[in-house]
């Protein structure tokens, strides 16, 4: 950041906002001690291994009373991803994945938002059991109709979503990735919007209403929750080279179009907790070489094992 | 439902609008395919999900880049939409 030394033959009354920014060197405003802002590095992620299983996982095993949504109550997952998979990935790949704590059951209480290499397709989906879900996905490579929104937001082109291919990103070749939910039980692009970046991918293929089977009825228990792979079983996480992970937050309100584009801050990662909306930060996990909370939540820890490591970005 | 693997011949004569789950194989020849239709010269036909899904992780490098293979959950949920 520059650093301002004088500001000259002005009469500064106030500042109301400084974004994004380490104003630690103002000493004095108005002969008041400045307050001491807390400091913001992001010099490390989270490297997902491609190896598969709980020995290599990158979760939460026990949300603890801090993650326990469900399908009537809104809320919104963003997180940062820099794509490791190759172009012969050929199945999907699971970004964030969270069931019920304890359990192996795909359905328990699963919320997700996986990528499907082979058809281009990012879904986001939950349900709490096989026969009563709700989903929607984006497609990225066709300009027309419904799929529009994400083809322009993405940037792909033709070419599917892999490392060779990132699309827009933003500093460090990270995308931001985010679901906003409403309480209303639908992931319809009405009630559940999902973002590349700070822009919205629009209807997706399902519209404004979505699909699904039956009505979900998530209780409000506990859950693990995973980067990189699903939750139930710790697989899906990719070929060739590992993906990586990047400032997790979670929030219990539907974030607005114009709070997540402040949250994507022109694709430079900022402190959380100065974001308008922090109030409703429930968990935020910065990845600065340690899995801690940094919400002021005392949330759980995300734990890292086997090949998976926090590394220098 | 049916479940089948078959080759590029077969696949350019089914009826695509019955098609609920389709799969390339990596070296694009095969497909592991779900469908209402019945296949008369299939490569493999399974009795169920469960069959079709564990072939597939007993041979995962035909099929998927992770060394998993194609899971029942897959095949109920990545539906397939012709054209896209």
């Amino acid at each position: 950041m520059p650093t301002i030394s004088k500001i000259q033959s002005l009469e500064v009354t106030s500042i109301s906002k400084i974004l994004g920014s380490n104003y630690s060197t103002f000493d004095k405003i108005f002969g008041a001690d400045a307050p001491q802002a807390a400091s913001f590095s992001d010099s490390y992620s989270v490297s997902k291994s491609i190896t598969t299983g709980t020995g290599q996982a990158v979760r939460i095993a026990d949300s603890d009373g801090h993650f326990n949504f469900t399908h009537n109550q809104a809320y919104t997952i963003s997180f940062w991803v820099k794509a490791g998979w190759s172009a012969n990935l050929n199945t999907n790949i699971h970004l964030f994945s969270s069931t019920t704590a304890g359990s192996t059951d795909s359905s328990a209480n699963m919320i997700r938002l996986f990528y499907h290499e082979s058809l281009n397709r990012l879904y986001f989906e939950y349900r709490s059991a096989s026969n009563a879900k709700k989903s929607n996905f984006y497609l990225f490579h066709s300009n027309s109709g419904n799929y529009a929104p994400a083809y322009a937001a993405a940037n792909l082109g033709s070419t599917y979503w892999s490392a060779a291919n990132r699309g827009n990103v933003g500093d460090d070749d990270f995308t931001m990735i985010t679901v906003a939910k409403s309480t209303t039980n639908s992931a319809g692009s009405s009630y559940a919007q999902v973002y590349w970046n700070g822009t919205w991918l629009g209807n997706g293929q399902y519209g404004a209403n979505g699909t699904g089977q039956g009505t979900p009825a998530m209780t409000n228990v506990d859950r693990q929750i995973s980067l990189g792979s699903n939750s139930w079983n710790y697989t899906k996480s990719g070929d060739s080279a590992e993906t990586q992970f990047n400032d997790l937050t979670i929030w219990d309100k539907q974030l607005s179009g114009s709070e997540i584009t402040e949250l994507y801050n022109g694709g430079t990662r900022l402190d959380a907790t100065s974001h308008s909306a922090a109030s409703n930060l429930q968990m935020y996990y910065k990845f600065e070489n340690n899995g801690t909370d940094s919400s002021g939540n005392s949330a759980p820890n995300f734990t890292l094992s086997g090949n998976s490591n926090f590394q220098e970005i | 439902m049916n479940y089948y693997i078959i080759n590029i011949a077969a696949f350019a004569e089914t009826d695509k609008s019955k098609i609920v789950y389709l799969h390339q194989s990596i070296d694009k020849t095969k497909y592991v395919i779900v469908t209402t239709e019945t296949i008369n010269v299939p490569i493999a036909t399974f009795e169920s999900a469960t069959d079709l899904s564990e072939y597939t992780m007993r041979y995962p490098s035909v099929w998927v880049g992770d060394n998993t293979g194609i899971t029942e959950e897959e095949m109920e949920d990545i539906k397939y939409i012709q054209g896209i």
